[in-house]
């Protein structure tokens, strides 16, 4: 075929995905009667409301000397694992601001770092494009570090995130800035399957971060910086399930919402937003209103939901913290103005599994848990 | 000879460089030919899935009350609890707020009549009692009622370290302890945790 008529082809193709993308979005626009905020206040709710001391700084942990770029929690026992660019993997616990274990890095350029389900082991990547597993119980080293136990190797870019897949300490889910996701077998080292890259519906630029359904652990969304999230099935890897627009700038954090049904989003262009997982719409869009002239829109950077989905917290670049009420869409709190607070960006944050307590990660150096230390009922035992 | 001579003036010309023939930028067109098949998978997926699987959606506002109704059923230890206040309480509630602000020094003790007045730990006053009534504003480090005082962390409903029991940590300025399910004991933190 010559040149001129692929090129005839490709415009007459482009022309084509353009007709039915505009077409998409307006079916999408007339089934648009609400957003998650209309509904919640036609049905009468109101904003929560809290008080100077409802939500505070229990704990800073302090020992890095670089910025904290990443941190997990454990899944029980309420220890953190943090990610830094001084080239270190921290654990700390949670109660005691103890330091547990200190990992130095083969690759000081760490980006993202995960606590395997068991807890006896760490994941981290970065600039390095592979992913080390540690083994915190393995013996130390003639230097006093602890060795690694498996690098898994493959992606042809920098490693932006990674997540264990609930309940499987073998399997490990990485995304790369080389477009793509891997889902991996720790204990071989082998890619089980590769998520985008030379198949159509792929990412068309890094992907930056993933999060696992943790209803359905077969379903996880990615964010990149082609301004989509897209939702992928672990065992259909050759194409995404759907593709979700809206936003206009790279989608640095993905979070599922606690029901397993929509999920959040972070990005460049200031906002956060829920989508509905199963049908594609947009429910939500959680940010302020910026003048026209104003270039430096903080980028979100972060976001976890609380443990009922009413509070939506988003770290941003400039140092605040928002505390977003999820259904009427305000802001109810800024950690970032709080006693206590950080002093620089909020570069990772994250929920403990029981959802009592926040952790936020900054380029300070610090990491700090906010828990509330309001009016509440006593809870003597937990079964 | 002549013949020969006349050969020999006829001889070819030198090789000359030549330069090397025109490929055909195959590069390019197996570029827009991975893209134009990109492009019909990408016409053929948005036609037939995307378009089809909007038939039948309810609107977005179906999914909005998914969301209110699941937010609404889940406890959550990071939302303020909220109390209802009835009307005849109001009256009463501003009465006192002006006395209290007159003459604060009724107000800040523990048994303080100030219907507004809600026990607040802050974690610097965990150490003596924080009870604080919100309309004086002044702490009373004499307290002496033990429901007065309420742990500033909340991090009460962490694990014990020792044996994951799920036991609530308790202060030890606080009355009310801890049983550990598993093992029996008070096995959670022996020290308040904002200390």
């Amino acid at each position: 075929m010559y040149v001129a008529e692929l090129k005839e082809r490709h415009m007459a193709a482009t022309a084509t995905v353009n007709g039915l993308r505009e077409r998409l979005k307006q079916r999408r626009q007339a089934l648009l009667d609400t957003d998650v905020a209309g509904y919640a206040k036609s049905h009468g709710k109101t904003a929560i409301s809290f008080g100077s001391t409802d939500l505070v700084c229990c704990r800073t942990l302090q020992g890095h000397t670089g910025k904290v770029y990443s941190l997990d929690w454990t899944p029980e026992r309420n220890r953190i694992v943090s990610a830094s660019q001084d080239g270190r993997l921290i654990v700390w616990n949670a109660l005691t601001s103890q330091k547990t274990h200190a990992i130095k890095l083969y690759c000081a350029w760490v980006m993202t770092c995960a606590f395997a389900p068991n807890s006896q082991s760490v994941a981290c990547g970065g600039l390095d494009s592979a992913c080390s597993i540690f083994n915190l119980n393995s013996q130390v080293d003639r230097d006093g570090n602890i060795p690694v136990s498996r690098i898994l190797t493959g992606h042809k870019g920098y490693v932006s995130s990674c997540q264990y897949v609930p309940d499987q300490e073998t399997r490990l889910l990485t995304s790369s800035g080389d477009r793509t996701c891997v889902l991996w077998d720790v204990t071989t080292g082998q890619r089980i399957s590769v998520f985008g890259g030379e198949f159509p519906s792929g990412h068309t630029a890094d992907v930056l971060s993933v999060s696992i359904n943790s209803s359905n652990s077969n379903m996880f969304v990615s964010g990149s910086c082609d301004a989509t999230a897209r939702l992928w099935d672990t065992r259909i890897a050759s194409r995404a399930v759907r593709t979700y627009h809206g936003h206009v700038g790279d989608v640095n954090a993905v979070k599922f919402f606690p029901d397993g049904q929509r999920f959040g989003t972070g990005s460049d262009d200031g906002t956060c937003r829920l989508f509905d997982m199963r049908t594609g719409h947009q429910l939500q869009v959680y940010g302020q209103q910026h003048d026209n002239n104003d270039n430096d829109v903080p980028i979100v950077t972060s976001i976890a939901f609380s443990i009922s989905g009413r509070l939506l917290f988003a770290g941003y670049s400039n140092g605040d913290c928002y505390v977003w009420d999820t259904l009427v869409a305000e802001v109810v709190l800024n950690l970032g103005t709080l006693q206590n607070s950080h002093e620089g960006r909020i570069s990772c944050l994250g929920l403990s599994s029981d959802g009592s307590a926040l952790c936020t990660g900054s380029w300070d150096k610090n990491l700090k848990i906010w828990g509330f230390g309001g009016h509440r009922k006593v809870i003597h035992s937990l079964r | 000879m002549e013949a020969a001579a006349a050969a020999g003036s006829e001889a070819p010309p030198p090789p000359a460089p030549r330069s090397p023939p025109g490929y055909p930028d195959l590069c390019g067109r197996h570029r827009l030919q991975v893209e134009v098949q990109i492009l019909n998978w990408e016409i053929g997926f948005l036609g037939q899935e995307e378009l089809e699987s909007l038939e039948g959606l309810q609107s977005v506002s179906g999914y909005c009350k998914e969301v209110n109704e699941y937010v609404g059923s889940h406890a959550d230890p990071l939302v303020p609890l909220t109390k209802k206040r009835r009307k005849s309480c109001r009256i009463w509630r501003w009465l006192w707020a002006k006395l209290c602000f007159n003459m604060s020094w009724i107000c800040c003790f523990c048994g303080c009549p100030c219907p507004q007045r809600r026990p607040i730990c802050t974690c610097r006053h965990v150490k003596n009692c924080c009870c604080r009534c919100r309309h004086c504003g002044c702490p009373n480090k004499n307290c002496w009622k033990a429901s007065c005082c309420r742990p500033c962390c909340s991090l009460r409903s962490l694990s014990c370290p020792e044996c994951s029991c799920g036991c609530v940590w308790s202060c030890s300025k606080f009355t009310e302890t801890c049983s550990c399910l598993k093992c029996s004991s008070t096995c959670c933190m022996s020290r308040c945790l904002c200390e």
